[in-house]
């Protein structure tokens, strides 16, 4: 699944494990979606859209959009 | 808020990454060097004769008991670990038992085939049957208490 995570957390200057921190999880889980090695459960992508304030569907692309 | 940062600091910090990293590391050097010295189940003595039909009834208690316990432990476990880890650790747990299973099996057909006997390895043997119903125990406890948060 590809996702705009490393692209938003950018956008804000945010180190891996600054987002990791806001997110409540680990520097190496950041860096597993960012390399899309690991798609998010449904809960943590909830916490990630609602720290961007952006709609899950606007963060993540599973290519049938 | 979520579930994941109600456990205090201190306890999280068992479920760092590199901790886990670390502990699957010796887990896995440890298995590996005492598979390899072969005659390892020779150093166990042999229970007594008089005491084997007690052997079956024990073997099976222990997993049925350590299986519930661990179902519940698991349970923490679940709160402690982040969603990335928590995917690791139960994909790799799957791809592990699958393959101490197959091992088992291939190793004693290989050995009974071509070697003219059982591989006397009562560890790996043993450990097929205690796996598959280790497994059949936090399977039905998953599909009783459901997987979500």
């Amino acid at each position: 699944m590809n996702n705009r995570l490393k692209v938003l957390r950018a956008m804000n200057d945010w180190s891996q494990a600054e987002l990791a921190g806001r997110l409540d999880v680990s520097r190496q889980a950041v860096n597993a979606i960012e390399t899309g090695k690991h798609d998010p459960s449904l809960p943590l992508a909830f916490r990630i859209a609602r720290l961007f304030d952006m709609p899950i569907e606007e963060i993540f692309d599973d290519g049938h959009g | 808020m979520t579930k994941d940062s109600i456990m205090p600091k201190p306890a999280k910090g068992l479920y760092a990454t590199r901790l886990v990293d670390l502990t699957f590391v010796i887990m896995g050097l440890g298995a590996a060097i005492l598979l390899g010295l072969g005659d390892l189940p020779s150093q166990f003595p042999v229970a007594d004769p008089e005491q084997v039909a007690l052997a079956g009834p024990i073997l099976l208690s222990s997993v049925i008991l350590t299986g519930i316990a661990t179902c519940l432990f698991h349970r923490i476990d679940r709160r402690g670990w982040d969603d990335y880890m928590g995917q690791v650790m139960s994909q790799s747990a799957l791809i592990g038992m699958v393959t101490l299973i197959l091992a088992g099996a291939l190793s004693e057909f290989v050995a009974l085939k071509w070697l003219g006997g059982s591989t006397q390895l009562p560890m790996i043997v043993g450990m097929i049957p205690m796996a598959a119903l280790a497994w059949a125990i936090g399977y039905f406890f998953l599909r009783w208490r459901g997987t979500g948060q």
